[in-house]
């Protein structure tokens, strides 16, 4: 299995270590639920280095994203980053990724550590022959999300540029510092997470990682940083209704669908997968991912069956006990017709029928 | 150290025989490996159940698992406290973390489950 360069770092803090697309990650220090009520109270370190990180340059990269993501590169300012996908050509999502415009013609993707690969060929295949520079930079940049309310005062202890300017989905190379002022170093900050509460992601050399990983612990000690795992990390991002690839989203799902339409710009020209995704959009999709609530106590989850009068019209993608409500939630795929908020079917839970209403997402929703 | 008074089965359940009931929870390498519970589905009190048989499910952030019965006979009692406290299984497994209690209907069958020490031993060879 691969290891980040933060794994002596987990190993030492006592994480519970499994196995993630290929990668010995930690799911959990003090406990899931734990971590996550810290997340959504002070602030909780992730090491996230296991996504991949891929740079994109020269005077074609802005047409070649154009062509190979949903979303509108050209109206990306230099120093903010925006949700996008990849898909194939019949509008099947290959990856949801993050785009950061770090100069005029200069860009980073985050993508996927389970579709790392898939993608990299994927780009490189689609590459024109005119002056586009792809470089994998996943071995040289480690990842690293600090996400909580207290997030922003602790980051202005290690990298103050960034705390201070940055607004939502803005991202800045400046410099940062490790656990000393001996440390320095230039990475990208971004005001971006996976959790639905104020955040940054900081990409770093690899080198460093573990000096910025301590030097924030050390920043947040007051504020009760906790280092947080991929179970606190699964929790609070579908209590936001952010989708993960492999569970809410595949090739055989398109953004249409999995209500990711935001990401999807129709006006920018011709990209990959859009006449197939044009004329859904026109037809309007047969099914959609709606989030929904369990009105009885109960924890529905990946697989199992939405039915309705007896019919299967549905599956749960993703499904948990939200510690916020008290309740299971979920996400699904289900006929459009049963997508609208207010609508109830019921989830088959091990054979047993227990009835949920249709939400509008997010569930939880910082104040 | 489990405790010696109980008795264990390779699924990770615990039963504390008292006269002809028996006492049924989840073993503290399950409450570990399973991490924060969120919610039990206890079996109905009434039921007759057969050894070997799921009577419940335990979900955790992370997973969903089964609660098997290492013991025939019928549920008398389930601790309700569990509703709306299912973390006190992790917290106590071998004791306010009980899940149900049961009327053996074929007592000799506890003779067959593992005592502490060769459960401990079965951990220890799966850890391998």
């Amino acid at each position: 299995m691969k290891r980040t360069p933060l794994f002596d770092a987990h190993a030492a803090l006592g994480a519970k270590l499994v196995d993630f697309a290929g990668w010995e990650m930690p799911i959990q220090y003090s406990g899931v639920v734990d971590e996550y009520q810290t997340v959504r109270t002070a602030a909780g370190l992730f090491d996230v280095s296991h996504m991949g990180r891929v740079t994109v340059e020269g005077r074609d990269a802005v047409a070649f994203l154009q062509r190979v993501t949903t979303n509108n590169v050209e109206t990306l300012p230099v120093g903010a980053a925006q949700y996008s996908m990849v898909c194939n050509p019949t509008g099947g999502i290959k990856d949801d990724i993050f785009v950061y415009r770090l100069g005029p013609t200069r860009f980073l993707l985050c993508i996927n550590a389970s579709n790392h690969e898939k993608i990299v060929s994927w780009l490189c295949a689609k590459a024109p022959q005119g002056d586009v520079r792809l470089s994998d930079e996943s071995d040289e940049l480690a990842q690293i999300a600090l996400q909580g309310p207290e997030s922003q005062q602790i980051l202005r202890a290690v990298c103050p540029r960034a705390a201070d300017t940055l607004k939502p989905r803005q991202c800045v190379e400046t410099e940062v510092l490790g656990a000393s002022r001996a440390n320095r170093m230039t990475g990208i900050v971004s005001r971006t997470g996976y959790t639905g509460e104020v955040g940054y992601e900081l990409y770093v050399p690899s080198s460093s990682a573990k000096v910025v990983w301590e030097g924030l612990m050390k920043a947040g000690e007051e504020a009760g940083i906790k280092p947080c795992g991929l179970g606190a990390r699964d929790l609070l991002r579908l209590e936001v209704g952010y989708l993960l690839y492999g569970n809410d989203i595949d090739e055989q799902t398109t953004p249409l669908e999995a209500g990711a339409a935001f990401a999807v710009d129709f006006t920018k020209g011709e990209f990959i997968g859009r006449p197939t995704l044009l004329e859904q959009k026109e037809k309007g999709p047969a099914k959609r991912l709606v989030g929904f609530e369990l009105l009885q106590k109960g924890v529905p989850r990946h697989g199992m069956k939405i039915v309705s009068d007896g019919q299967v019209i549905g599956i749960v993608t993703s499904g948990n006990l939200s510690p916020r409500l008290q309740k299971g939630i979920g996400l699904g795929y289900v006929q459009t017709k049963f997508s609208e908020t207010g609508t109830q079917f019921q989830v088959d839970i091990r054979d047993r029928a227990h009835p949920a209403v249709v939400v509008t997402l997010p569930f939880y929703k910082r104040k | 150290m489990e405790p010696k008074d109980l008795r264990y089965h390779q699924e990770h359940e615990w039963i504390r025989v008292e006269g002809t009931q028996a006492t049924l929870g989840i073993s503290n390498f399950a409450q570990e490996a399973l991490g924060d519970i969120v919610y039990i589905e206890m079996p109905k009190v009434g039921v007759t159940v057969t050894a070997g048989q799921e009577i419940g499910e335990v979900e955790s952030t992370k997973t969903t698992s089964s609660i098997y019965t290492p013991v025939s006979g019928t549920i008398v009692k389930v601790n309700t406290d569990l509703k709306d406290h299912p973390e006190v299984v992790n917290a106590d497994p071998y004791g306010r973390g009980w899940i149900a209690l049961i009327e053996l209907s074929e007592p000799a069958q506890v003779a067959s489950l593992m005592t502490a020490a060769q459960y401990e031993a079965f951990l220890a060879s799966q850890k391998k």
